[in-house]
């Protein structure tokens, strides 16, 4: 009966040996990637070198160079050497790269497998200049020779930085509702709800006078427009006196916090920063004149 | 002469009386004892009879459940991450309340029924009913020499295979195979059965909605006026002693359903293709309108067939053996579910698994069970320029350890899985991670 019992038990072990030999890829999304290819293979670490005997890369195609953070389905696309069956893309030092599935040959290049991808860039990019780097990949898993792209992110075109002589910035990192109160040396809170501290229109009222004004109320009522952001702008010389930046969050809009960072840059340079947190906590009481955390003070002179 | 034989007469019977009265005590005791013994017999069989009598006039409830409580200690497809389509956590390393159940069954004379509701914390707090019939049975005492019919209505299991209808806190495994999970999603249905039992046969026959609780899309409901015929052929038999085998084929065939799509109008789509949030004449797109398309049914079937067997081994306790295989078609309602209207093709599934426990005393198990699903036998992707065949096969190797006292469990189980949904280098299905290791504490009560 031993001898059936440790049958029995081989058999089930024998028959299924080869799965726990099995290899496979790990479970990633790659969320923190600058790069993000949705659908696509997220394969963690730096591409592999390949070899110049591996499958080429023939062609790829970028409608352009300019990336920015949030930039959605850009693509891109190219043809591969006749035995390539993938495509590994990524930015050079990236946190990992992504494997596309060769597609078949466009018209144009009729032997040559094609390969098509939309590609994601994270809101954290920082600007500045990237290579991308895509190896075809054969049936193998031999990679071939680099081809590689310049792309230079910039500022998005979607949300520009603001420009004036005094310019106060908030900015926060989840889909939270946040809003900035920018109060100037005449006690004049300028926030969503009084979005100018230049007075109402009176017939006896000089046109003397720097006003400053709030540009947008970023996911207001917590309708997510993704980007995070609220300027107070002074265009013109601002008054002098002391200025004080407090932060208000009537709603983290379902997320548990919301990191926030103000910063104040007059004519250009920046002369104050600070950071914090906002807690649900936060999104109690009242959300008018004067509400919210104080950030940090300064002074115009 | 004769005045002797009286006097001896007398002797003998003085010295019989003599020893009578000696043993006189004893013999009463004796008496008293087997009066005392027939008296406690016909207590309980009038108290037999008072609660037979008891149960006749007033239905028999009884409340019972389970708790099984899993602490999954690693999972390789944990991820502090969410998914980007559902918002739900991707971390799979946690403690979960995978069943707590509570049943309440009743029954008087020829009518019982069941109420049985699961309360778990697989995607969040739910409570759900999972088992809810009433049924009519005959006779209404078991009763060997007569056959045994019971038809139910309601929601129940369905009647296919040997693990689809092997209870929760019986089965050996933490789960059920893939291809039991990928077709009968659940194992609850809404419909009616009947079953028999007699002597060694076991068949059950059900017509139910044919959209079990797991299913992936209508749950619970029925899309299509057609119902879906189950069944199982069972025997069970103690072929010789210590031996049990037990071996089923069981069959299911009913109606899928494809939904239709409504009728669309014409609409203008922005298309901002280089991503500078500038409306370009280039970038505006006519999406014509389309007609409404109607909704579709299509074929479905399963035929499948288990075996069990059980020997008993001294002094270990019972080993036993256990195998199950099903060839369906168009049937996945719980994995990949099956739409041959959406594919083109019919949807070929195979399944089989294979497992062995061996009990160590009453108070320790283990096993091994390896299952394989494949529910797209014709799959196949494009990649570069050819067409080629994939395998979209799910395995598992479960391999198990158990400790018992009395109706607790402590479950320690490794699995080994694989499946078709990664992407290798070479862009051929591979498999994502997702061996866990799993212990679970379960309590009947």
């Amino acid at each position: 009966m031993r001898a059936l019992t440790a049958l029995g038990f081989a058999g089930v072990l024998a028959g299924a040996g080869a799965a726990s030999c099995s290899t496979g890829v790990r479970a990633d999304t790659g969320a923190d990637a600058y790069m993000q290819v949705p659908g696509a293979q997220f394969v963690r670490g730096p591409m592999p070198q390949g070899s110049a005997s591996g499958p080429s890369v023939d062609q790829v195609s970028l409608v352009n160079n300019n990336i920015w953070a949030g930039l959605e389905n850009d693509p891109i696309g190219g043809a591969m050497g006749p035995t390539a069956t993938a495509a590994a893309i990524g930015l050079q030092n990236d946190v990992g790269y992504w494997v596309v599935v060769a597609g078949p040959p466009d018209v144009a290049t009729p032997t040559d497998p094609s390969f098509s991808a939309n590609a994601v860039f994270s809101q954290g990019i920082i600007l500045g200049s990237y290579t991308l780097v895509v190896r075809a990949v054969d049936q193998s898993g031999s990679f071939g020779p680099p081809s590689t792209q310049i792309l230079v992110a910039e500022a998005s075109p979607l949300n520009p930085a603001a420009t004036g002589d005094l310019v106060v910035t908030l900015t926060w990192d989840t889909e939270s509702n946040l809003n900035l109160h920018v109060i100037d040396p005449n006690g004049t809170d300028i926030y969503w709800g009084n979005q100018s501290s230049q007075p109402p229109f009176s017939f006896n009222q000089s046109d003397a006078g720097s006003y400053g004004y709030i540009d947008y109320d970023s996911n207001g009522n917590c309708v997510i427009d993704g980007l995070r952001t609220e300027d107070a702008i002074w265009p013109d010389p601002p008054p002098s006196g002391q200025y004080t930046v407090r932060v208000d969050a009537p709603s983290l809009c379902g997320q548990p916090i919301a990191n926030w960072t103000v910063s104040v840059v007059l004519e250009d340079e920046q002369i104050a920063q600070a950071r914090g947190v906002a807690l649900d906590a936060d999104t109690m009481g009242s959300h008018g004149v004067g509400s919210g955390v104080l950030a940090l003070q300064f002074a115009v002179p | 002469m004769r005045r002797f034989a009286w006097i001896g007469a007398l002797a003998v019977a003085t010295l019989a009386a003599s020893a009578r009265a000696e043993d006189a005590p004893a013999h009463e005791d004796a008496l008293n004892a087997e009066v005392a013994r027939q008296g406690a017999a016909i207590d309980a069989l009038a108290a037999a009879l008072e609660k037979e009598r008891r149960e006749r006039e007033n239905p028999t409830v009884r409340v019972s459940g389970f708790i099984q409580a899993d602490w999954v200690i690693h999972n390789q497809e944990s991820q502090n991450e969410i998914n980007g389509s559902t918002g739900q956590p991707l971390n799979q390393d946690r403690f979960t309340l995978r069943r707590g159940h509570v049943r309440v069954d009743a029954g008087k004379g020829l009518v019982f029924g069941a109420l049985e509701l699961d309360a778990n914390t697989t995607n969040g707090p739910q409570v759900r009913p999972i088992e809810a019939n009433v049924s009519l049975r005959w006779p209404e005492r078991p009763d060997d020499h007569l056959p045994s019919f019971v038809a139910s209505i309601g929601l129940m299991r369905i009647p296919f295979g040997y693990e689809v209808q092997e209870l929760d806190y019986v089965r050996p495994f933490l789960e059920r195979a893939n291809m039991l999970q990928a077709l009968f999603p659940g194992e609850f249905d809404l419909g009616i059965r009947l079953a028999l039992k007699y002597r060694f046969l076991d068949w059950s026959i059900a017509a139910m909605n044919g959209s079990p609780i797991g299913n992936k899309v209508f749950p619970d409901l029925d899309p299509v006026q057609a119902k879906e015929v189950v069944g199982r052929l069972g025997v069970d038999v103690e072929i010789a002693p210590g031996i049990r085998f037990q071996a089923g084929v069981s069959g299911d065939t009913g109606t899928g359903f494809h939904p239709g799509t409504p009728a669309t109008k014409n609409v203008l789509v922005w298309q901002d293709q280089n991503g500078d949030g500038l409306v370009e004449p280039n970038e505006i797109v006519a999406i014509g309108g389309t007609a409404a398309t109607p909704s579709q049914v299509f074929h479905r079937f399963a035929l499948g067939g288990d075996a069990r067997l059980i020997v008993r081994v001294a002094p270990l306790g019972n080993l036993s053996f256990r195998a199950e295989a099903v060839n369906a078609q168009n049937l996945d309602r719980g994995l990949e579910v099956a739409d041959p209207v959406g594919a083109g093709h019919d949807l070929r599934e195979v399944g089989y698994s294979g497992g062995a426990t061996q009990e160590l005393t009453p108070w320790a198990m283990v096993g091994a069970r390896y299952d394989l699903y494949n529910p797209n036998g014709d799959a196949s992707q494009q990649r570069a320029s050819n067409h080629v065949p994939v395998n979209r096969a799910y395995s598992t190797l479960a391999l198990m350890g158990m400790a018992r006292y009395r109706q607790a469990r402590l479950l320690l189980e490794y699995d080994i899985n694989r499946n078709p949904l990664g992407t290798g280098a070479n862009g051929a299905p591979t498999t994502l991670a997702d061996n866990a290791l799993t212990l679970r504490g379960q309590l009947v009560f």
